[in-house]
């Protein structure tokens, strides 16, 4: 008997692949409609000031221009934008919305602007370079205010107010955990650790900066718009019911083809009701493309958690407490979901896989004059995975301990399942330890003296970590969310619809952007019917079209709304199983279903395809008593809980001492994501994400000068990692199905961002270890490594 | 920002360009574009229009001529230069610089004359900025070919191109370098940017050995770590007659000279010309072919 490959989980190529590659895949600067005109922004020339004047005259005479537009033709037109998590809990203030609901900001700037993105007016013209050019004939007057870049500063007495609103520019207070136990165990430990470290802020870079198209049709009365949204059922309800104020099915949205996201396209920005307001306003379709450098001082940002970490421990390797205080630097305004994502993701995390008795932390996240602060890919997980992980890293080496070791000995095992990890979340399967055993063995971890004395022959400083992480996905349950704060329902839909002649259609609620949803979401209908990948069709991301959904982020696509499709798919089984017993005369449970085809329990012969059942169906001359005609079936679903995929990864690295230059040589990993829909998507996100670890541990950074201006303003000096800056990475699998999803599948797309900077950095700080060197801040430029070696060599002079 | 309006030539011959360019109408060069393309989507940039040299012939050749000098027209190809065989043979220093420009696109398109030519992006004009192919042909002496208006060739030293930029009007037709001695030797060192490429610190040295490994002549030129690639001469001229130290008797910048910005320190750069100096020494040392 020849064993049948199971479709879901195998590396079927990408069925979205052939158009991309061959060009003809249609991108949002692609879309192109008659009678088009084109957008640009002003954006503010300060980081905070007063807006004095405005003169837009010259502006309107310029070649091509067809509008100009300010706050001033705004005012009762557009509603600010809404913010739509309030962390939960907890003290929190924002500007206001007349809705009711937290603001993140006006469209476009009235009295005042907080941040260099900050939108000050809007130029339509013929062409789009004819938009950029007028954008420099608008005179803006402005009164510069002082400016804050910190959440340090921001705090500080007499330091400049943001919002009028908000007091001391604190928007969120959050504590999790147990304050009292965690500062009795830091009193009474015989090995206390402490650090401080700032997980620099980082710009989210997507392949392809944000833009959209906005058409009003007057005949229907209908809003269009064509865009970058990784949400586009959310961003139809934001900006329907509390931006524009319109019916929601006056707003139709579609994405097309997106060229990465890493979370930021889930938000709402300005540029999305002014593409669709103008576009009723002028009576012809608006274009917007926002440019690399716009997308920097503009598009939300990354990490930029500044962290203080206390751990207690034992002197032979039990961890007995942590305490965790950070400042979350959000930026001018508080985006869409920014002020949830730098707290809770942060404080119910900083734990990781270790089962510590007595933990608690506190994140405030405070207004500054920078780019508002959002998702990215790992967003909190990876900031508070960083703190501890340099922590134990610290705490091992002051006890003596191989780090593996204590690491190891404070891992939450698998007969803890399900784990409690005693700040808000409940970890569900997984064998961490031995996840973490299987990356040591394949690293070759033990054998790492011998490799140290061959670099040295080299004059190169051979570092060796190896780090665990887990990473809560699959967001998520709507009732948890809502008390985690979030103004919104968190569930995933799928409609499947199967032809008269056979063929599936699958549409999702979801959206992909870049993931593959395609493919993996078809294996899941495919495998649960019987047919193969090529006779399932999967569509999304018109909300036209598309059951209600949420939209991918929180690696939530695949688990929750994989789920969806799997569910959708089994009733869609079900239900021509209850016509084949119709139509052979036997009971439903005597039916057997089997690639493609239904047959009564022993009869082979007398099977009738999936077409033929179908097609009887749309006939609709003879069904079973109760049964609609037709095979189109819709489903929701909201997960009873989180799933936590979990991983190891183990880093080497060579220093040049002379220079202080690193190199990644070697770098592998063993995740676990639980079952997978395709092998080869999952290990494509897992590459990606290993190397935007390796490019925050090493290069990314977000630099503003004090005056708020963007220093890395561009892609030539903002350092992304480069494919030949990398190694192979050598990935392995583990695979712990998680309860809280039909499928068992757990988020794959964040998970191998979590620990791949802290384990280039422990690294890096074992190959310096000789030198004295117990820490070093992100990210790991030459400089830095080659001042913190020079440090250590004078104090060791010093202490001589 | 791109331009709404812009005006593209493509002349067919040196005269035709050289006309175009001296025609007041605020013309750029085009060679392979990096730099400039780059340049006029900037906001501000003065630029018109530019004038494509792609068709301008005999600007592509690669000649060594019979009293040994290396004629690179301007027109070649960094990745050309990077392959070479007669200059990984015998101006290895220039090959290596070339191999480390920017990307493989980059080389592929950039081009010998465009890298001569090119200025700083970075407002700090007039100085020429981190440029690797400068310090190379500083060490090696190279002279620049350049026709003007006035229908005259002349023959600049590449350190007054570096320093001064070229002449109004004016076009690099090529790149000359002499020949090296026999027991001489080149190379090119470098740390690069991790996002714009360029070098943090660059540097190059030309060393010719008598025996025992004495250094009897020496050329050293740094990029990167300072405001425009220069000559180290006082670390030149203590150098030669030595054996090549362990460490090098002073640094061959001052501090002064050296560049500072977010992602190295004038100290930090001034430690590295150090130590890529004397890789750089050592490596063009084992170049030299021992008979």
């Amino acid at each position: 008997m020849t064993k049948v490959e199971r479709l879901l989980g195998s590396r079927a190529l990408r069925v979205e692949d052939p158009a991309i590659l061959n060009g003809s895949a249609t991108f949002s600067a692609d879309l192109s409609l008659p009678n088009m005109v084109h957008m640009a922004i002003l954006r503010s020339a300060h980081a905070h000031a007063e807006l004095v004047r405005v003169d837009v005259a010259d502006a309107l005479r310029m070649p091509g221009v067809v509008r100009v537009v300010t706050s001033a033709d705004l005012a009762g037109k557009l509603m600010p934008l809404p913010c739509i998590w309030i962390p939960g809990g907890a003290e929190s203030h924002f500007p206001s919305h007349p809705m009711g609901v937290p603001g993140a900001g006006p469209i476009l700037a009235t009295d005042r602007v907080r941040y260099i993105g900050d939108p000050i007016a809007a130029v339509v013209a013929e062409t789009r370079e004819q938009a950029e050019e007028a954008l420099a004939a608008i005179k803006v007057d402005y009164r510069v205010l002082p400016v804050v870049t910190t959440p340090a500063e921001a705090l500080a007495d007499g330091a400049p107010r943001l919002h009028e609103d908000v007091v001391g520019n604190l928007n969120a207070l959050c504590t999790y955990g147990d304050a009292a136990a965690a500062d009795a165990a830091l009193e009474s430990a015989e090995v206390n650790i402490e650090l401080e470290t700032w997980n620099q802020r980082t710009i989210n870079s997507p392949l392809e900066p944000r833009a959209g198209l906005g058409e009003f049709v007057p005949e229907t009365g209908e809003y269009v718009f064509r865009g970058t949204s990784q949400s586009p059922h959310d961003h139809k309800l934001l900006l329907a019911l509390m931006v524009m104020g319109i019916p929601y099915n006056k707003l139709r949205i579609i994405s097309p083809n997106m060229g990465g996201s890493f979370g930021t396209k889930g938000y709402l920005y300005s540029d999305m009701p002014l593409v669709l307001w103008l576009a009723k306003q002028l009576g012809r379709p608006v274009k917007w493309v926002d440019s690399r450098e716009g997308l920097m001082r503009s598009t939300v940002q990354g990490r930029d958690q500044h962290m203080h970490g206390w751990l207690a421990g034992t002197k032979d390797g039990k961890i007995t407490g942590l305490k965790v205080k950070s400042l979350a630097n959000l930026g001018a305004y508080p985006s869409t979901i920014g002020p949830g994502v730098a707290t809770a993701m942060v404080g119910r995390c900083v734990t990781s896989v270790y089962d510590i008795a007595a933990a608690f932390a506190e994140v405030k996240a405070v207004f500054t004059n920078v780019v508002p602060l959002g998702a990215q890919r790992g967003s909190g997980r990876s900031e508070a995975t960083h703190l501890i992980e340099r922590m134990i890293e610290q705490y091992a080496h002051k006890i003596g301990m191989e780090p593996a070791e204590v690491r190891l000995k404070n891992m939450v095992r698998p007969d803890q399942m399900p784990f409690d990890n005693r700040m808000g979340w409940l970890y569900d399967t997984g064998d961490y330890p031995g996840t973490f055993r299987h990356a040591l063995a394949l690293a070759g971890y033990d054998d790492v003296a011998t490799l140290k004395a061959e670099a040295l022959t080299r004059g190169k400083l051979l570092g060796i970590a190896a780090v665990p992480f887990v990473a809560v996905s699959g967001v998520g349950p709507s009732p948890r969310m809502s008390r985690e704060g979030m103004l919104g329902g968190t569930w995933e839909s799928a409609n499947i619809r199967v032809h008269p002649t056979g063929e599936v259609t699958v549409i999702i609620g979801s959206k992909p952007h870049g993931q593959g949803h395609e493919t993996s979401f078809g294996q899941v209908a495919a495998d649960v019917l019987g047919v193969p990948l090529s006779m399932v069709q999967v569509l999304h991301s018109d909300t036209k079209r598309a059951p209600f959904g949420q939209g991918s982020y929180g690696s939530r696509s695949f688990s929750v709304g994989g789920a969806a499709v799997h569910r959708a798919a089994l009733l869609v089984r079900d239900k021509l199983i209850a016509l084949a017993a119709h139509m052979f005369g036997v009971p439903a449970d005597q039916i057997v279903y089997h690639a493609g085809k239904l047959h009564p329990n022993g009869e082979p012969g007398k099977a009738k395809t999936l077409q033929e059942v179908t097609l009887a169906m749309w006939y609709g001359w003879d069904l079973p008593a109760g049964m609609d005609p037709n095979l189109d079936i819709t489903t929701f679903y909201d997960p009873p809980d989180f799933n936590f995929p979990h991983g190891a990864q183990v880093c080497i690295v060579e220093v040049d001492p002379r220079t202080g230059v690193t190199e990644v040589v070697k770098f592998v990993g063993v995740h676990d994501v639980g079952v997978q829909g395709n092998a080869m998507i999952v290990e494509g996100q897992v590459h990606g994400g290993i190397a935007h670890g390796i490019g925050q541990a090493l290069w990314e950074e977000a630099v503003f000068a004090a005056d708020g201006q963007l220093v890395s303003r561009d892609l030539e000096t903002y350092a992304l990692p480069r494919a030949t800056s990398l190694p192979n990475f050598n990935v392995e699998t583990q695979t712990s199905p998680t309860p809280n999803t039909p499928l068992g599948a757990k988020g794959a797309g964040e998970i191998s961002t979590i620990g791949s900077p802290v384990v280039v950095v422990n690294a890096v700080c074992d190959a310096l270890s000789g030198y004295g060197v117990n820490h070093i801040e992100m990210p790991l430029k030459p400089e830095r490594v080659w001042r913190a070696i020079q440090e250590a060599k004078s104090a060791t002079k010093a202490a001589k | 920002m791109t331009k709404a309006e812009f005006n593209y030539h493509a002349p067919t011959s040196l005269v035709d360009a050289i006309h175009l360019l001296s025609s007041g109408a605020e013309l750029q060069p085009l060679a392979g574009g990096y730099a400039l393309v780059a340049e006029i989507s900037r906001a501000g940039s003065a630029c018109a229009g530019v004038v494509d040299l792609r068709k301008v012939p005999h600007l592509d050749q690669i000649v060594t001529k019979q009293d040994g000098y290396l004629r690179i027209g301007a027109m070649v190809t960094l990745e050309r230069i990077a392959v070479d065989a007669s200059i990984v043979a015998r101006w290895t220093g220039l090959s290596d610089a070339a191999s480390l420009v920017g990307d493989d696109q980059t080389r592929a398109h950039a081009t010998l004359g465009g890298a001569v030519a090119v200025r700083s992006r970075h407002g700090v004009m007039p100085a020429a900025g981190p440029n690797d192919i400068h310090a190379a042909l500083l060490a090696l002496d190279a002279r620049v070919e350049i026709s003007s208006s006035t229908d005259t060739v002349s023959e600049l030293p590449v350190a007054h191109v570096v320093q001064d930029g070229l002449p109004k009007g004016s076009l690099i037709t090529a790149v000359l370098i002499p020949a090296l001695g026999a027991a001489v030797g080149s190379a090119y060192v470098k740390m690069r940017h991790p996002a714009s490429l360029y070098p943090i610190c660059g540097v190059a040295a030309v060393v010719g050995v008598a025996k025992a490994q004495q250094i009897k002549s020496l050329a050293l030129a740094v990029t990167g770590a300072t405001t425009d690639s220069l000559r180290m001469s006082d670390l030149e001229t203590s150098l030669i007659g030595r054996v090549m130290p362990q460490t090098l008797p002073f640094p061959g910048v001052s501090i002064d000279h050296c560049h500072s910005d977010s992602f190295a320190a004038a100290d930090y750069r001034q430690h590295l010309i150090g130590i890529l100096t004397q890789d750089a020494i050592t490596s063009a040392m084992s170049r030299i072919k021992t008979n």
